[in-house]
């Protein structure tokens, strides 16, 4: 009982931070809350028989969700990306740009295009091993 | 303006405190997965790994901040990819660390804000380098998996899923770093020299867009940290907990000493039958193995095609005991991670026979060359030992052409079914005669070394030979030297390394009671397995004596000039090669006076083989394997000779009494047309002795 409470606690505290400003505390909400989730997830899994909602978070965690969050979040990063790009193709007017830091930019931008893209590719050959595995 | 930075820019205050919550769900099951691993270990038999905590956290320093075992010459390309990932993880880590500290204790507690001025623009600096490092290791790691595919390495999903992962980070960090320099316009901007350019290029963008396109981003990625975190406990990415707590917690004690099980005849079970017959430190071991591969290297089982291989034998444990309630570190999958599933899968194995095989446990020549090389100091050679000690005790199976081998132990002190009548026989072709301690002691005389001959120095016609350089040598030098003769018997390594303990210890009591009878302070011996035997078990047994090697004290006696040397027949036109017995080297360190006597020798030129040193290739004859019959097609011994003949080397040197038998036997086998001669270090020393006139040949 004693981390869900020291959950509750550490909610308690940072929301009371939050709302008054007093940032003093968020640091003491902070360790509370890591206090509780250590606690929590150490004496689960030291008990012999876990609790049922642990394994499985663990499982699903592991094996499907872990794939799905990686792909799902890289998108707004992909989006950004791609727009760093566009911006920086269109921009012809703007004073403060010298063409060497657009072709850098360009050039970066793509660098690491390609780095997720590979990342992306390879991604999606492992999820498919890992599918026919599974 | 003083360079800085607003900490948690455009974040409104409900994704300020909904970070934190959320932050605590990665955290609990992190700790979870790795609570599941700690309970299985304390499930081991007890072991004190806690003494000298000061040299170990000094040593685990060492090997985690300066890659100690990780970056060798060897192995280079992996070395500097593990050092780029380490590098640019911790840096990136550090300066995470270093913005919460900013936020949420310097300021608010007291006002102080550091992250700024020159230390802030170093902080970027440092911060875009370390993500590009990171990068780097990134590619190359990725680069290895998918180009290179070293034979020693298999990639599963979890391998590549870890490495984008970390990718997707750092790209992610540094979008928003670009998302947040685009909105706020700092002129010290282009020191984050990474973001910057892409920052510009954002700046065409309306700010409605770029303020929208930051926060989704720094969600995604808080969020993609989060899952990292998570998922750390369940894959190869929980190696920064366990390798460092393996690391920590190593084995201290030589490691050519195989511990002796005490209260053998009240110990309840022998040797490993159970994960729980392991100790709670061999079972956190396995759980630190991160499928590396680097053990395959130089392991000649895995290099000769047989069923053993010191990775799959460890994952094969890690699996088995993630059967039984642990957690396994990675994708589970055949074809990958192969060792995991290759004898079957489910809690209700038997550990022999249902998760190792008998095969495998057999194979081993416990040579040490996976130990040597594993970068988190697990051990597998005690726990092959603990198995085999479990077949052989408690199960009573074993290959059947060990059974004389015990017999005759047992019964006669020695595997060759000789009588110890015949021990001394040698000394008979001696022109000098060689005195024995009961002489000597019956005289009142000491004597400056005991001479340990070893079985096969004594009994094989071959290595009588050595034995009887090596006298010819101690008597040309004027040591007062003597044998045991009769009252000598096995020092116990074969039934040891064979798993028989009862008979290893009674072997080992005998000698050490016979020892200790003459007062006997210093033994030399021309056995590596002698050497280490009794340099590094017999004090386990209340055997403590200066035990030295032939090949030093050869170095010793030409160096203090009490030997010296004229032209050596076998060396007058050839090149020598030198095999570094792997109990000698590996286990001893023994590796500059073999070369050192060789090098005095006129006209020799030492020639090495590519695999040599600490990356020795075993000769296949250690761990029992000289009495037992190879599996396979592929022998130990002839791929090792064929790295020797490929040097162009007319001699074969050595140092230990099984890589003779090994090498003469490889060399016979070898069809090169030009078969080099197989010689110990005493034999090329003797050959080239020039004798004073009352020491003759033999
Ligand atoms: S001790 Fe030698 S033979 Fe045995 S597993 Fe290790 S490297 Fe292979
Ligand atoms: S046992 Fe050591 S060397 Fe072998 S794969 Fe595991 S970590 Fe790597």
């Amino acid at each position: 009982m004693v981390c869900p409470i020291l959950l509750a606690v550490g909610f308690a505290i940072l929301l009371v931070s939050e709302s008054t400003g007093l940032a003093a505390l968020r640091i003491v909400a902070v360790g509370v809350l890591l206090a509780g989730a250590i606690g929590g997830g150490v004496r689960a899994g030291l008990a012999s028989e876990p609790p049922a909602l642990f394994n499985a978070l663990a499982a699903r965690f592991t094996h499907t969700l872990a794939r799905v969050t990686i792909l799902v979040l890289l998108l707004p990063t992909a989006l950004s990306l791609l727009l760093a790009l566009i911006g920086a193709l269109l921009r012809t007017d703007y004073a403060q740009i010298s063409a060497f830091w657009m072709m850098l930019g360009a050039v970066i931008a793509l660098t690491l295009l390609a780095v997720l893209a590979a990342a992306l590719t390879l991604a999606g050959r492992a999820l498919r091993v890992a599918e026919k595995i599974l | 303006m003083n360079p800085a930075r607003e900490i948690l820019f455009n974040i409104d205050p409900v994704s300020a405190v909904a970070i934190y919550i959320l932050m605590t769900l990665p955290v609990a099951l992190l700790a979870y997965g790795l609570a599941r691993r700690v309970r299985r270990w304390r499930m081991g038999a007890p072991e004190n790994r806690f003494e000298r905590m000061g040299a170990r956290l000094w040593y685990l320093l060492r090997m985690t901040v300066l890659h100690g075992r990780i970056v060798r010459q060897r192995n280079l390309y992996g070395g500097l990819m593990h050092a780029c990932l380490f590098g640019g993880f911790v840096t990136l880590l550090a300066g995470t660390t270093i913005v919460m500290i900013e936020a949420d204790v310097a300021v608010p507690l007291f006002g102080w804000s550091f992250l700024r001025g020159d230390f802030y623009i170093g902080f970027k600096l440092a911060l875009n380098a370390a993500g590009l490092l990171l990068l780097a290791g990134i590619a190359m790691a990725l680069y290895r998996r998918i180009v290179m595919k070293p034979a020693t390495q298999e990639s599963s999903p979890d391998d590549v899923l870890i490495l984008v992962w970390l990718a997707v980070l750092v790209v992610q960090g540094y979008v928003l770093q670009a998302l947040r320099l685009s909105l706020t316009h700092d002129p010290w901007a282009a020191w984050s020299f990474v973001s910057y350019p892409l920052a510009l290029a954002l700046r065409s963008i309306a700010p409605e867009v770029l303020s929208q396109m930051h926060q989704f981003t720094w969600w995604s990625h808080a969020l993609v940290a989060f899952g990292l975190i998570g998922y750390a406990a369940y894959s190869k990415l929980v190696h920064p907990f366990t390798a460092m707590a393996n690391v920590l917690l190593r084995r201290l004690k030589p490691r050519g000493a195989l511990d002796a099980i005490e209260n053998l005849d009240t110990a309840e079970v022998i040797g490993a039958s159970k994960l729980e017959h392991f100790s709670w430190a061999q079972l956190m071991s396995v759980d630190a193995c991160m499928h590396c591969g680097r053990c395959l290297e130089f392991c000649p089982t895995f290099n000769t095609g047989k069923a053993l291989r010191p990775r799959d034998l460890i994952l094969s444990l890690a699996g088995y005991q993630a059967d039984q309630g642990g957690v396994f570190s990675g994708v589970l999958g055949e074809g990958a991670n192969a060792g995991r599933f290759k004898n079957g899968r489910g809690a209700d194995r038997q550990l022999i026979g249902g998760v190792v095989s008998k095969q495998e446990i057999w194979d081993c020549t416990t040579c040490g060359a996976c130990m040597e090389q594993c970068p988190v100091h697990i051990e597998h050679v005690p726990m092959i030992v603990s198995l085999r000690r479990n077949l052989v005790t408690e199960q009573n199976s074993f290959p059947p052409e060990v059974q004389p081998i015990f017999n005759s132990l047992e019964r006669l002190g020695n595997p060759y079914q000789s009588v110890p009548m015949e021990r001394a026989a040698w000394t008979k072709k001696m022109a000098t005669p060689v005195a024995e301690m009961k002489d000597v002691a019956a005289n009142g005389e000491t004597v400056d070394y005991l001479f340990f001959v070893g079985c096969v120095g004594s009994f094989v016609s071959r290595n009588q030979k050595i034995t009887i350089a090596l006298a010819r040598i101690l008597q040309a030098a004027g040591l007062k030297f003597a044998i045991l003769g009769k009252e000598e018997s096995c020092n116990g390594d074969p039934a040891r390394r064979l798993g028989h303990e009862f008979l290893a210890q009674q072997l080992a009591m005998k000698t050490i009671e016979r020892m200790n009878h003459y007062n006997i302070k210093k033994v030399v011996t021309s056995c590596a397995h002698c050497f280490n035997a009794i340099k590094n078990e017999y004090p386990q047994l209340g055997g403590n004596y200066e035990v030295i090697h032939h090949s030093q004290l050869i170095e010793e006696l030409i160096a203090s000039k009490k030997i010296s040397l004229g032209e050596g027949a076998a060396l007058k036109n050839g090149k020598v090669t030198y095999h570094d017995p792997c109990y000698l080297g590996r286990y001893n360190q023994v590796y500059d006076e073999p070369r050192g006597v060789l090098g005095r020798l006129k006209g020799a030129e030492v020639v090495e083989m590519p695999r040599n040193r600490a990356q020795s290739f075993c000769c296949g004859g250690g761990g029992g394997q000289a009495f037992m019959k190879e599996q396979g097609a592929q022998r130990i011994n002839v791929t090792r000779v064929k790295e020797a003949i490929a040097t162009g080397a007319e001699v074969i040197a050595t140092s230990c009494a099984f890589c003779m038998g090994m090498f003469e036997d490889g060399v016979g086998a070898s069809d090169a047309a030009k078969k080099p001669r197989v010689l110990d270090l005493a034999e090329l020393v003797a050959e080239a002795l020039q004798e004073p006139a009352d020491v003759k040949r033999s």
